[in-house]
């Protein structure tokens, strides 16, 4: 038997240094890490440290064997390696002034392709779909980017080239769902195949270099993710029967002698500019699909199919949001971003013609329904269309509908920007903007749907509790009226959120009055009989909180403490939230009688 | 004679034998045997008129010489004929195809063939300054691949041959950390949020923050009372070594009682134990030893009694092991989301980007963008563990320099000192 010896197996043997993988693969340390970001191969981080470094226990970047024996399969090393010769002459021939043998060493540069390495990372296209996140947003980043010496005129180029096709595909999808306008840049989720993708534009204005970037990584990642992002484009362009070097429905040339660029510069502004449509390859007429009814019978949820139409039906109505509009944007509008959404959601869009190229219809036109301004005063307007400001456009989008002009006239102090990312947790104080955002989303309009006095019964008990220490927020005052400059539009909402619990006050008496009624019919008499009205709500209610109870009883003493603690918990959070809305209201009651005041 | 010597061989004469075969041999060449033809053969009857030359002797001298008569060929003897000549004369050989060319038969495809032939190595070039510039994405790889299919008459085994791809690592598909691509971005983070989200975000920057100074704040705090001490023990330990050196030369005056109260001391007579004594402790702990055992086996049957401490005990192992095995699961999800150490630096979480109330236009055109999302994505990949953290770059160490004054400037830099 062969004796077993001291780190000849296990971690000392699974993990391998840095170092020691340079050596086994023959590279210098940057076409490494090159090809690692190119494989997908990260750095790994031992259990146990002293086993792995066979005893020194000194940090190191470790990397799996058999990723590295993998890497060493992989056909780029040989180009790397030929890059490595290549370079060597070339540098030759620099030093030695020799301007033949440059150009001619030039010419003979290897190149790579990473197309397999592409179908090796993601077998399925719906795997590539998933890791689409950081692809887009740095493509997107790079397509922003000025050219310099740490990027090249070329990449940067294809980035912009890749991310106009990216959109366009966005557009004739209408796959757009959610857009943010944040200090860092803009971000989008689209739904494509059923996944959601997210990604970030960084806003076009104060690009300054940072210096804590290794470039050469980024670059290597974008080296990358252009090429997944090609033929991911590829693949959804012709999913959607387009042409994939996508070219637009109408080339009118009237508009190439105008312009002093280069008749291929003027084809991709104008597709750049995504105010026209695609060429398809197959000309088709939209037909309207519905849902196939299948005969199943799901015991938990019997109107899943129903719940499944309404869904989609809400859907179509979200992707047709703009259509029939015709937007007209002024010269301070970031064009690029707004086009993009109002083109998804089927509006049409147009500017100056002397702004950029691919202006579809001049200002003058009278069938403009809106024209987006940024600025607080407008010289000329026209009767026949809304004035408004670019944010209208971002919110409609994440409330899902035509938001009321009137808050978003130009000049006017406009309403918080409300993150459509956010998500709430049960029993979050949830202020009445976001609110109303949620409900719009949900397709339900403020004031007549019943699902609302649901919501709303949940959280009028605790308000009708605490009315009395309305007194305490006295000293808070400071701040509320803070609060007061970006809430003052919101008002409307508030008056119609406090008209609802009149309303349901009312239904709540009824219910109590019904028990009522059997006590009446003691006189000896025959009246015609009426069913029972059994409110099957509040029998709920009661079971579970029957239940609830019965629950609270069994819980042993160890775990009693725990509980109480949780349970003390959520009651601070109650308070809190009661403090905030009664807040609330104070400032509404005052901003009415202000306002009441002035008329 | 005896004919054992060449003399005694009867040489013959065979020159005229040979004459004989030599004229018959001519014969033969020259159309037959003469001796067995017909007269009618040999001989014809010469009805021609001849112009003699009357009187005309013939010239010897034109007579041609045996040795140049005999080169020259005889009419009688017929060439020897090597096979048959397939090429005419006059005729070049040429190609096939060059002699349609000739005849003007494929004129026009062959001027289609010669476009053919630019139009590729014209499309070869573009391509190649196309590919220098943008790399290109004109197929589909995640369509389909048919399996190929041999062609009747095709050998199957060349399609075998094929290479195997090379195993991917099982552990390639899990994604190295749980955390998303993108952040979701906190509310307050609008361009134009609202108050409770601004003061969310701002809050929790502040506290960052605070953590960062309270950090600092310690460290200084440590540092300068190290400094301190380090001061007063260098002091003491000063003393401390002066007594010591002063102990070791007291010592060295005494190295023979040293010797004798060594660590391993020399073993004496008087200190040997009797075969007595070592019998009895013999006894001693042979008398234990049962003692013990007798114990033990008293201990193990009285523990029958003990069946129902000894179940608690399981049951208090049994919910230890259950809430370790729940705090292992919880690790195992919180460990999902760490970012790793990966090489010697350590993974710095950027900056929460945060602006100020002031600082808030709530307009798109007088945004001012805040953070870089350059250096967050760079940040991004570190925290997924894609990347390892950077090691901080090592500043290139300058060659130390010396500075000094002139001498002149020296003197003019002390007067202007004094006045």
């Amino acid at each position: 038997m062969k004796r077993k010896r001291k780190f000849e197996s296990g971690a000392a043997t699974a993990f391998i240094t840095r170092n020691q993988a340079l050596r086994k693969l023959q590279l210098s340390l940057k076409d490494f890490r090159q090809l690692c970001i190119l494989k997908g191969v990260y750095p790994q981080e031992p259990k146990n440290l002293k086993k792995a470094t066979k005893g020194s226990g000194i940090t190191r970047t470790f990397y799996f064997t058999k990723d590295i024996n993998f890497l060493s399969h992989e056909p780029l090393i040989n180009k790397f390696r030929q890059t490595k010769h290549f370079m060597k002459r070339l540098t030759k021939a620099i030093h030695k002034k020799n301007q033949d043998a440059i150009d001619r060493i030039t010419a003979s540069r290897p190149k790579y392709k990473l197309d397999h390495i592409v179908k090796e990372r993601y077998p399925s296209f719906i795997d590539a779909v998933r890791d689409l996140d950081d692809c887009l947003s740095m493509c997107f980043l790079f397509a922003t980017l000025p050219t310099s010496f740490t990027v090249k005129t070329k990449s940067v180029h294809l980035c912009r080239r890749l991310t106009v096709e990216f959109q366009h595909y966005v557009i004739i999808a209408k796959a757009l769902r959610k857009v943010f306008i944040s200090i860092k840049g803009i971000y989008y989720q689209a739904e494509i195949m059923g996944q959601t993708v997210t990604w970030i534009v960084p806003h076009k204005l104060g690009y300054q270099q940072p210096s804590d970037v290794d470039f050469k990584i980024m670059r290597t990642f974008v080296d990358f993710y252009t090429t997944l992002l090609g033929f991911t484009n590829y693949h959804l362009y012709t999913l959607l029967n387009l042409h994939y070097p996508p070219q637009l429905q109408l080339d009118s040339e009237k508009t190439d002698t105008e312009t002093k660029c280069l008749k291929s510069e003027a084809v991709e502004e104008k597709l750049a500019a995504m105010t026209q449509t695609l060429k398809t390859l197959v000309s088709t007429t939209e037909d309207e699909t519905d849902i196939d009814e299948f005969p199943v019978s799901n015991s938990e949820d019997p109107d899943f199919i129903e719940k499944a139409k309404i869904e989609s039906e809400k859907l179509e109505k979200f992707q047709k949001l703009f259509t029939g509009k015709k937007f007209f944007l002024n010269r301070e509008i970031p064009r690029e971003s707004i086009t993009f959404i109002i083109r998804t959601f089927g509006g049409e869009v147009s500017w100056e013609r002397s702004l950029a190229l691919g202006s579809t219809f001049q200002e003058t036109d009278e069938s403009i329904t809106h024209q987006i301004v940024d600025r607080p005063s407008v010289d000329k307007q026209y009767l026949s269309r809304y004035y408004v400001q670019p944010q209208w456009v971002f919110d409609c989008v994440n409330s899902q509908m035509l938001v009321p002009v009137e808050d978003y006239f130009p000049g006017v102090i406009l309403p918080p920007h409300l993150s459509p990312f956010a998500k709430e947790n049960e029993g979050d104080y949830i202020p009445a903007e976001r609110k109303q955002q949620i409900k719009r989303q949900q397709g339900i309009d403020s004031g007549v749907e019943e699902d609302e006095v649901e919501d709303d019964d949940q959280e009028e008990v605790p308000e009708e509790e605490d009315s009395e220490d309305s007194e305490v927020e006295e000293e808070e005052e400071e701040e509320e009226e803070e609060e007061e400059e970006s809430e003052q539009d919101s008002e409307e909402e508030e008056e119609e959120e406090e008209k609802k619990p009149k309303k349901k006050k009312k239904e709540v008496k009824e219910k109590v009055v019904t028990p009522k009624r059997p006590q009446k019919k003691k006189e000896m008499a025959v009246t015609p009989g009426s069913v029972e009205n059994v409110n099957i709500n509040r029998k709920i209610q009661k079971q579970v909180a029957e239940e609830k109870h019965l629950a609270e009883m069994m819980i042993p003493k160890k775990k009693r403490q725990i509980y109480e603690r949780v349970v003390k918990s959520q009651n601070k959070r109650d308070v809190k939230i009661k403090e905030l809305k009664d807040k609330r209201k104070q400032i509404n009651r005052r901003n009415k009688l202000s306002k009441a005041g002035g008329d | 004679m005896s004919k054992r010597k060449k003399k005694g061989w009867k040489s013959l004469d065979t020159g005229d034998l040979e004459d004989y075969f030599d004229e018959r041999c001519f014969e033969e060449r020259t159309g037959g045997v003469i001796s067995t033809k017909s007269d009618s053969e040999l001989f014809f009857v010469d009805k021609e008129k001849y112009n003699t030359t009357d009187g005309e002797k013939p010239n010897r001298r034109n007579k041609k010489l045996r040795c140049y008569s005999n080169l020259e060929p005889d009419p009688r003897i017929k060439p020897v004929s090597l096979g048959k000549c397939t090429h005419k004369k006059g005729l070049k050989r040429l190609h096939p195809e060059m002699k349609d060319r000739i005849s003007g038969k494929l004129d026009e495809e062959f001027q289609s063939q010669i476009d053919k032939y630019h139009k590729s190595s014209q499309n070869r070039k573009s391509s190649r300054i196309r590919s220098q510039t943008v790399p290109e994405q004109n197929y589909d790889i995640w369509a389909d691949i048919k399996p190929v299919v041999p062609k009747a008459g095709e050998d199957l085994i060349s399609d075998v041959k094929t290479t195997k791809p090379v195993k991917i690592p099982k552990h390639k598909k899990e994604k190295p950390s749980a955390h998303k691509a993108i952040d979701t971005p906190h509310p307050g983070m609008s361009y134009n949020p609202a108050f409770d989200d601004h003061k969310k975000l701002l809050n929790k920057a502040l506290k960052v923050e605070l953590k960062k100074k309270k950090k600092e704040e310690e460290i200084n705090k440590t540092t300068v009372h190290l400094n301190i001490e380090v001061k007063e023990n260098k002091k003491k330990v000063t003393k401390v070594q002066k007594n010591k050196e002063e102990e070791i030369e007291d010592e060295e005056f005494s190295d023979e009682e040293l010797e004798s109260t060594g660590i391993n001391p020399a073993v004496r007579r008087e200190d040997r134990k009797t075969h007595k004594q070592k019998e009895h402790d013999r006894k001693v702990k042979l008398r234990d030893r049962q003692k013990n055992a007798l114990k033990s086996i008293r201990i193990r049957e009285s523990e029958v009694y003990r069946i129902k401490t000894f179940n608690k005990e399981f049951k208090a192992q049994e919910t230890l092991t259950q809430i370790r095995q729940k705090k292992k699961e919880k690790l195992k999800v919180t460990k999902q989301f760490r970012t790793k150490r990966l090489g010697h630096a350590k993974y710095e979480a950027g900056d929460i980007d945060v602006q100020l109330g002031k600082e808030i236009s709530g307009s798109l055109r007088k945004l001012k963008p805040e953070g870089n999302i350059l250096s967050d994505r760079y940040k991004s990949f570190q925290k997924r563990n894609i990347i390892p953290a950077p090691s901080r770059i090592q500043k290139r160490k300058l060659g130390h320099v010396k500075f000094y004054e002139k001498r002149g400037h020296k003197e003019i830099s002390e007067q202007a000192g004094f006045k």
